[in-house]
């Protein structure tokens, strides 16, 4: 079991939707529960449109390769932190 | 014209009048949607999972006494501050089955309100009289059997979509519980589920497909009974576009069940791969545990559950109604070579055995996990703020206290039918089992059931 945590970089809602591997799972600003492996993250800022953020850093990643991340060696307590930034 | 003749030319005949007979198949996808079905009042803070096992009438009979044992648990909740008065049976969301055990699962999900129907029509009936003198030999059917395509796995599936489910199928299902009858993919090796996401793959529309079909595919032990088949059909499908496919990919090394999805994807997508063929469900998990064991997963039922803050889950209930028997095989205690059922029962029922003990296993982890996932996080996330610890319940023939009904439910058969002495000593151990089954009673004491 993995855990992750995404936050939106200038964004202080926290009602927005996360989205794993393209469907909606959990909410920004909140630790997540997930597998372990690779899956890609987004988040959904317009409720009826979904704007894909890229993910600019991740701690403690293996890899960042295209958006995608390898989830692996979380804790509750040391979840991997995703920032996201909207594209362009 | 001689005699010889006369039976050239009548073979010449049935031949090319029935040999072409075709089974009933699943039909092509025409975008059809569900009828809207009406929802169902239930505790929206309490997901229940329960896998039923297979082993025939055995496996049905001990399922269909403990959806009625689970019937008399009361279960009460609130929506609101207002009070709702349930049972533990009725808040049952998923209902796994293989086998004997789908048969009580489609049941349930089709005819809870008449369960004692069910009692009458399949439990207490002698199946496998029926198919073996009234469906298999007779003459008159013999006909059919000239078909290449139409074999006695057919006819079964014939008689229990007639006489068992009505004629219902995955159309006439309400909304709640969500039905999974799993097969086993001959080709793959892996477990077939009879879901929406499975048809897709085929471009065929499950909607349409009879529920009596499902259960025989599900219980088309091998030798026994020949395969049921599916047809792969043609439609536009790229999986490689797929955010799904491609993480499945690269995972694909190092979880087993990541690749089972790409060689599954691949393999559907390959048209040369017109058909499906399945058999029992029991050939790679005959508890129907794995497809709960994929809700924990990113994505799964049980994984969104986790991390859904504005609905948090307060209870996660999994019920395993294993009617497996342990009967002592005596080759061991001689010098000749083990016999043919011996040597089924090694290298078949055995490993059978011990893959569904580790899959029960590994749910029993899963739930740790997540309850120590709780135990750090429940002060600073709202999606685990209320998760009691998970209940995981196991029904199982071994946990009988009784040496004597122990060993009588241990020489049970697997068959499609049992004795009426045999059906009792299922319905008396079964609510023993069940209430005092000690995860059972945690949950009654949660549920304020018992002090």
């Amino acid at each position: 079991m993995e855990y992750l945590k995404v936050k939106v970089l200038d964004e202080t809602g926290t009602d927005i939707d996360v989205l794993i591997n393209g469907e909606k799972n959990g909410k920004i600003e909140e630790v997540l529960t997930l597998s372990e492996g690779w899956v890609t993250i987004s988040v959904n800022i317009k409720a009826d449109k979904i704007e894909l953020y890229d993910v600019t850093q991740g701690h403690p990643g293996k890899d960042i390769n295209d958006g995608s991340i390898e989830l692996c060696n979380t804790t509750p307590t040391k979840p991997m932190i995703i920032e996201a930034q909207i594209n362009g | 014209m001689d005699v010889k003749g006369v039976l050239f030319a009548a073979s010449l005949f049935l031949i090319s009048v029935f040999g072409c007979i075709h089974p009933t198949y699943n039909v092509k996808e025409d975008g059809q949607m569900p009828e809207p079905r009406p929802s169902v009042q239930q505790d929206n803070n309490t997901l229940v999972f329960i896998a039923l096992s297979g082993g025939g009438t055995r496996a049905a009979a001990m399922s269909w006494k403990v959806l009625e044992v689970l019937k008399g648990i009361p279960f009460e909740y609130q929506v609101k501050g207002k009070k709702f008065s349930s049972n533990l049976a009725h808040e049952i969301d998923y209902i796994s089955g293989i086998s004997g055990g789908s048969f009580t699962a489609a049941a349930w999900c089709l005819f809870k309100k008449d369960m004692n129907h069910f009692n009458d029509i399949f439990i207490k009936r002698n199946i496998q009289a029926e198919l073996i003198w009234g469906i298999f030999l007779p003459p008159w059917h013999l006909y059919k059997l000239i078909s290449p395509y139409y074999d006695r796995m057919h006819m079964a599936a014939e008689l229990y979509d007639e006489t068992v489910f009505d004629k219902k199928t995955f159309g006439d299902l309400p909304s709640h519980p969500v039905l999974w009858i799993n097969a086993t993919d001959l080709a793959l090796g892996r477990r077939f589920t009879y879901t929406k996401k499975c048809f897709d793959m085929l471009h065929s529309n499950l909607l349409k497909y009879p529920i009596g079909y499902a259960c025989a595919a599900s219980s088309a032990f091998p030798i026994l009974l020949s395969p049921m088949t599916l047809i792969n059909y043609e439609g536009s499908d790229d999986p490689g576009k797929e955010i799904k496919y491609q993480m499945a990919k690269r995972n694909r090394r190092k979880n087993v069940e990541s690749d089972y999805y790409c060689k599954t994807r691949d393999f559907f997508n390959d048209k040369s791969n017109r058909y499906i063929h399945l058999a029992d469900g029991g050939l790679v998990d005959n508890q129907g545990l794995q497809i709960i064991i994929d809700q924990f997963e990113s994505n799964g039922i049980i994984n969104k559950r986790l991390n859904d803050k504005n609905n948090p889950l307060k209870r996660l209930i999994i019920i395993n109604v294993n009617a497996g028997v342990h009967q002592t095989d005596k080759s061991c205690q001689s010098e000749a070579s083990p016999g043919v059922s011996s040597v089924i029962a090694y290298s078949m029922v055995t490993s059978m055995d011990r893959l569904s003990a580790k899959r029960w296993m590994r749910i029993r982890g899963l739930c740790n996990d997540v309850y120590k996932g709780v135990m750090d996080l429940r002060e600073s996330t709202p999606s685990l703020s209320r998760l009691e610890k998970p209940y995981t319940i196991e029904i199982n023939f071994r946990n009988i206290k009784s040496k004597s009904d122990r060993e009588k439910c241990n020489k049970l058969p697997t068959s499609f039918y049992l004795k009426k002495a045999e059906l009792n000593i299922i319905s008396r151990v079964v609510p023993t089992l069940v209430n005092e089954a000690p995860e059972m009673i945690r949950l009654k004491k949660k549920l304020g059931n018992i002090k």
